[in-house]
């Protein structure tokens, strides 16, 4: 979005898509702008991260913020105790920040959210996506993609691998790296971390045995700095157990390489998924039913299958998503919306959890996809005065604001804007008896007929 | 619009001090201190400048704020608190050299780089429900690195003196801090990760932006710190050595001298008649480099050098100071 955006369309454009989001229910919200860094730092990828846009005050860091999910789910757990009817249907609208001063780009942005809280359904998934699409098509963009992929899917895949929740973690994080740097990276990376350990006194396998008192020097208990030894032994346990899995980490990366080919409809696409899972894949194959579900769940709201492409490793910069992960794209790529759920994140704020989904809809994207950033279509009628007449001219402006006429006073010597456009309209003062409009002059007593002629345009 | 004098901030007590005076005074701008107890100093080789001296840190705020115009800081100080009305003047001075640096517990045996201290991040948020809580008085360096590194949950512990003590006292669990030879960081049991370098940071000239660009007299004066500086940082990579040679053809030695590296200097040797002996001889002048000194008299040995004195080079000047002409582009 560029920094000066007509506000009157900008305005109308999200008047436009909150009335869509009242229809289904949500209740408007506002969350504040500046928020403590650890709300956003719990959950955010790297990417995100490194663009919060934080400061200091007291002691503490502070960040704007950069969406409104973790506050909602942070405010959800505070009501928690107090009666909150479940599930829950709340909106946000505002300015979101990201720190871009080293590509030197734009600072704030504008967005619009939904968050349905308590409802673990997929129903709930096909309402939050369907609410981000009809949205986006209401306000005219109506050729569209929605991307749907699964978290949910990636995540028993790698469970199928047996491979460890940390290194199932590090896969999904590496997500992103493993499209646009390939495997080689992903290992590195992995390698790098599963690095350093003390060979354990016996085979370097899962059952690892570590004499820990010698390995610790008989390190008191104070030298271990807020960890038990427990702790550091169970963590060499985890690492020798890790790199003992590498060959594993391997045929799964390999796997979800073939599966971040795949970029089609649904009808296409399951298939192909399918075709790439094995029969001991079984609650990666009982996952793709439930993207099924979710498809055939969209083509109710009206999304035929035209209009979504499963995207099986889509990743997003967010890693509180535990299920249904989307992005709405327009024909030309340009990206309008995203979210998914995120079943997660409110116990960290708060003691149990709580299924939630949500989405947000990016009104620089919008705003690109419908040129909103050009300014100089909008309708004026300029009203030229010089030092002279200046008097004269202020009562003609009176008298045309009075009569709802949004009037603009310039300078007379200004050079006049491409006249040529519909909507641009010059008045230059005479008399108070007479003005000329276009150069045609008008009388005093042809005052309603100009006021209707100029509030027509 | 001129101003009286340049003031010139360097440090007043710390690891820094003195080593400061001291690298000026073998530059050549020995420091005067008329009254130990004043904060105030001259350098007489360049008269335009009065020296304040000032805390390190405070060396940073006084040349930011334009109270001096130019001061010697660290870089783990510049880097700690970026300004735009600072600009780094000369920042290779070759003293004064640490490393700022994350350091965790010995007994942490499972952690030896950042990418593991980034899981135990997580662990301790996942088993114990809090932040990694890491001690320093570098919190704009520490947060940015760490963040830069993938971890996120961390609690930074402002802490001012003895943050070596921290962990096993209690209120950290790791620490970012100055390391010189590591000697204090293993008497209170602490190991630095092998890539958990942040800043390798040394002395370094600093200076005022705007000053420097306002006033002739400022940028004067960097320029001749810069190149008494400059010149007795070059001179320190070189000997001066004098050759006596036998022998009546000084054309055959000069083409020996130049054809081996070790030996052809600057710009080739200086040679001239040796009178007065019994018999025809010349002694040459050559500069050579402090690495290749036994390798140079060998060499001038085997054609035929007979005796060799060597001296150091107090000043080795360029055609310009190549430091100042880096100034003047970065302003």
């Amino acid at each position: 979005m560029q920094l000066i955006i007509s506000q009157t369309k900008l305005h109308s454009v999200i008047a436009q898509v909150q009335k869509v989001i009242d229809t289904f229910g949500y209740t408007r919200l506002e969350t504040q702008i500046i928020q403590p860094a650890d709300l956003f730092l719990t959950k955010a990828g790297d990417h995100i991260i490194q663009k919060l846009f934080t400061f200091e005050r007291s002691g503490r860091q502070m960040a704007l913020r950069p969406e409104f999910t973790a506050s909602a789910a942070k405010f959800y757990a505070e009501q928690e105790n107090t009666a909150v009817d479940i599930p829950v249907r709340w909106q946000f609208a505002g300015p979101i920040f990201e720190d871009t001063s080293h590509s030197n780009t734009i600072y704030q942005r504008y967005s619009i959210g939904a968050e349905l809280i308590g409802w673990a359904d997929l129903r709930a998934d096909a309402e939050i996506v369907a609410i981000a699409a009809v949205s986006v098509q209401k306000i005219g963009i109506s050729d569209i993609y929605i991307n749907l992929g699964s978290v949910q899917f990636m995540r028993a895949l790698l469970a199928s691998y047996a491979l460890d929740t940390r290194t199932q973690r590090f896969v999904i994080d590496h997500l992103f790296h493993l499209s646009k740097e390939g495997k080689g990276y992903v290992l590195e990376r992995f390698d790098r971390l599963a690095s350093g350990i003390p060979s354990p006194s016996s085979s370097p396998d899962t059952n690892a045995s570590y004499n820990l008192p010698s390995l610790l020097g008989d390190a008191p208990a104070h030298a271990l700095a807020g960890r038990t030894a427990a702790d550091i032994l169970r963590r060499m346990q985890g690492k020798s157990i890790r790199a003992a899995s590498r060959s594993v980490l391997v045929a799964a990366l390999e796997q979800l390489e073939r599966l971040n080919e795949i970029n089609a409809s649904p009808e296409q696409a399951l298939p192909q998924m399918r075709a790439l899972l094995t029969h001991n894949q079984t609650d990666a194959l009982a996952s793709l039913d439930s993207l099924q579900a979710l498809v055939t769940f969209l083509n109710h709201y009206g999304f035929t299958s035209d209009h979504i492409r499963l995207q099986p490793t889509l990743a997003r910069d967010w890693n509180y998503y535990t299920g249904t992960v989307f992005e709405i794209q327009t024909h030309d790529g340009i990206l309008v919306a995203g979210g998914g759920r995120y079943d997660e994140l409110i116990r960290l704020f708060g003691t149990h959890v709580v299924p939630a989904v949500g989405m947000a809809i990016h009104m620089d994207g919008l705003a690109t996809a419908l040129s909103l950033n050009k300014t100089d279509d909008e309708q004026k009628i300029y009203l030229q005065s010089t030092a002279q007449n200046h008097e004269t001219a202020l009562w003609w402006a009176t008298e045309f604001r009075k009569n709802g006429v949004l009037v603009t006073v310039v300078d007379a010597t200004h050079p006049m804007p491409n006249s040529s456009s519909e909507r641009i309209g010059w008045l230059q003062v005479t008399t108070k008896d007479s003005v000329l409009y276009q150069g045609q002059r008008f009388e005093k007593n042809d005052f309603d007929t100009l006021v209707t002629m100029l509030s027509r345009r | 619009m001129n101003l009286d004098h340049v003031t010139f901030a360097l440090p007043s007590k710390g690891a820094m001090a003195d080593p400061t005076l001291n690298f000026l005074s073998d530059c050549g701008l020995r420091v005067e201190k008329p009254n130990p107890r004043q904060y105030t100093g001259l350098i007489s080789t360049i008269p335009s400048i009065e020296v304040l001296f000032q805390r390190v840190n405070d060396v940073l705020y006084k040349v930011a704020d334009g109270t001096a115009q130019l001061g010697v800081t660290g870089l783990d100080v510049v880097y700690e608190h970026p300004h735009d009305d600072v600009v780094v003047v000369h920042g290779d001075l070759r003293y004064g050299h640490c490393k700022l640096i994350v350091a965790v517990p010995e007994a942490w045996i499972d952690v030896s780089s950042i990418l593991d201290l980034a899981e135990v991040a997580l662990d301790f948020r996942e088993q114990q429900g809090r932040n990694l809580r890491v001690a320093t008085k570098y919190a704009h360096l520490a947060r940015k690195f760490l963040h830069s590194q993938g971890i996120h949950q961390f609690t930074l512990v402002n802490a001012e003196g003895a943050i070596e003590a921290a962990p096993v006292i209690g209120y950290a669990d790791v620490i970012i801090d100055l390391m010189q030879t590591g000697t204090t960081l293993r008497e209170n049991h602490l190991k630095p990760l092998e890539d958990g370098v942040i800043v390798d940071s040394q002395a370094c000239i600093i200076g005022n932006r705007p000053a420097l660009q306002k006033y002739p007299e400022v940028l004067n004066a960097a320029r001749m710190l810069l190149e008494y500086i400059d010149a007795a940082l070059q001179g320190k990579k070189y000997f001066q050595l004098t050759v006596n040679f036998k022998g009546n053809n000084p054309q055959s030695i000069a083409e020996q001298i130049i054809r081996n590296p070790a030996t052809q200097g600057l710009q080739g040797p200086t040679i001239a008649p040796i009178f007065g002996g019994q018999q025809d001889g010349y002694t040459v002048t050559v500069i050579v480099a402090n690495r290749d000194l036994l390798h140079a008299i060998d060499y001038l040995r085997t054609i035929g050098g007979t005796q060799t004195t060597v001296s150091p080079v107090r000043y080795a000047f360029l055609e310009s100071s190549p430091s100042f002409e880096q100034l003047l582009k970065a302003l």
